[in-house]
């Protein structure tokens, strides 16, 4: 069995994918190496070619952060896949980003404004929050839509009890559960520094920033702005 | 008939990277029947018709029509990291189609009145038919602009060699014109004028292929935002202005 996890940006998947797959065993990819190169700010998506991927090997997690758009539910549908889909506080996120783009990285499939620095700390909240949000509203919709085998993890609520978080994961792959050695495992196999952390993004992001992602959000309409302001703010 | 002799000076493979809505199917078919070699839209061999997945360069499929003659590529693809390596690779060089954006969007609203599953590539649909009519235009104001506006800017930051055209000046008496530079840009002799023009006058791509204005009747709210979307580029919104708002 292979595992897809699929991820809007700055959610913690790195951790719930390479835990998910020490606790079982598994490899991972992170779906860069298959899908598009490591230099690259491109869209993720699966492309015919790497599909194959997604038949050949076994034992897998994949991770990448592919929108739930025809292509790629059209394959992963035929790889019969369970897709996990991590979410997360939309002001984290920002948060999140904002220091990403200030390392000199990339948003997958956004091109960021050069000179990035020459930003106002004002100037870059309302950036990313009329360019960089709108890609996460769409990656929520397009799972929002899909019938595919999905479960949605929010971060807040992984990271409140990531064994517990695991432990439901696992439930729903119907694998076996191991208590001891999952919390072993998540307790060494961090990989990004603020891991787990929430609220810096709601305390940082100014109201007027906050005020177009609201917008945005209301811009869906239902029923779908309902269940953005459940699990994104 | 084409032969052999006219593609010896050839400079690069046609590749048009268009935004949405901006009349490129004509451009694009205009290119192959004056160059006399058939059209590609790459989304076509992997996608469904009313896809809404990103549009991608795809190294394989790159390889595999590079192989199988010389081919008019035309695709909504961004100028992003990977897109653009690829086409440095095969040594393709990009022409970025644009239009006012005000016009674009109108399309872009028509063509979700008509079709239940089109959207602009990798944006999925919100329950459209549900939304009143300025909650149409909001949709498309907070999801649509920023596409256009990231499209444009990918391509002005991309380290390759591209040439911009713009729908306005295509569409217009300075046809010819523009078609010159297209095919001075590819590498392929000019035809003349006459021959131009016949081509030209072939619509076979869309209706409204060629109508410029109506985006003046969107809402205001939606055009201030869309101003003030492009002021949030810092640098690029002149650029953005003066491509996509005059």
């Amino acid at each position: 069995m292979n595992i897809y996890v699929t991820s809007g940006h700055r959610t913690g998947s790195m951790h719930i994918t390479f835990s998910l797959a020490r606790i079982l065993d598994y490899q991972v990819t992170s779906g860069i190496p298959c899908f598009t190169r490591r230099t690259g700010a491109d869209e993720h998506m699966i492309t015919p070619m790497a599909a194959q991927t997604l038949f050949l090997l076994d034992r897998m997690v994949f991770h990448t952060h592919i929108k739930g758009t025809h292509g790629n539910v059209f394959f992963l549908e035929k790889a019969e896949m369970p897709v996990l889909i991590t979410v997360r506080n939309l002001f984290d996120v920002m948060m999140s980003l904002k220091e990403k783009i200030e390392k000199g990285n990339h948003i997958n499939g956004v091109p960021c404004p050069i000179p990035w620095t020459n930003f106002s700390e004002d100037d870059k909240w309302r950036w990313l929050a009329l360019n960089a949000v709108p890609w996460e509203l769409q990656f929520y919709v397009s799972w929002a839509r899909c019938i595919l085998n999905t479960r949605w993890v929010l971060y807040e609520r992984f990271y409140a009890d990531e064994v517990a978080g695991m432990i439901k994961i696992l439930n729903w792959l119907d694998l076996p559960v191991d208590e001891g050695r999952i919390a072993a495992i998540l307790k060494v196999d961090k990989t990004n520094f603020n891991v787990g952390v929430s609220g810096r993004g709601v305390k940082a992001c100014p109201d007027f920033a906050k005020d177009i992602v609201y917008s945005q959000i209301d811009a869906w309409g239902s029923p779908f702005k309902e269940k953005m302001l459940r699990h994104l703010t | 008939m084409k032969t052999l002799e006219d593609f010896k000076n050839l400079k690069t493979m046609p590749y048009f990277a268009a935004g949405s809505r901006t009349g490129s199917s004509h451009i694009a078919r205009c290119t192959g029947r004056i160059m006399g070699i058939p059209v590609q839209a790459p989304r076509f061999l992997f996608a469904d018709h009313f896809s809404t997945d990103d549009h991608q360069v795809d190294p394989a499929l790159m390889g595999a029509i590079r192989h199988l003659g010389i081919w008019v590529l035309h695709q909504h693809s961004k100028g992003m990291g990977n897109n653009v390596a690829i086409l440095k690779a095969y040594g393709i060089k990009p022409m970025v189609i644009v239009r006012n954006l005000f016009d674009c969007l109108v399309s872009v609203k028509e063509q979700m009145e008509v079709a239940e599953n089109m959207t602009t590539p990798g944006v999925p649909r919100p329950e459209y038919y549900e939304l009143d009519e300025d909650g149409k235009w909001d949709w498309i104001s907070y999801n649509i602009v920023p596409w256009y506006y990231q499209f444009y800017a990918s391509w002005h930051y991309a380290k390759i060699d591209k040439l911009l055209i713009h729908y306005r000046e295509f569409y217009s008496d300075d046809n010819f014109k523009v078609m010159s530079k297209i095919l001075d840009w590819v590498g392929f002799p000019n035809p003349g004028p006459e021959e131009v023009a016949r081509h030209h006058a072939r619509r076979d791509a869309r209706f409204n292929v060629g109508y410029s204005g109506r985006g003046n009747a969107i809402p205001d709210t939606v055009k201030e935002r869309a101003y003030a979307q492009a002021k949030s580029w810092g640098p690029l919104e002149k650029t953005l202005k003066d491509i996509y708002l005059d």
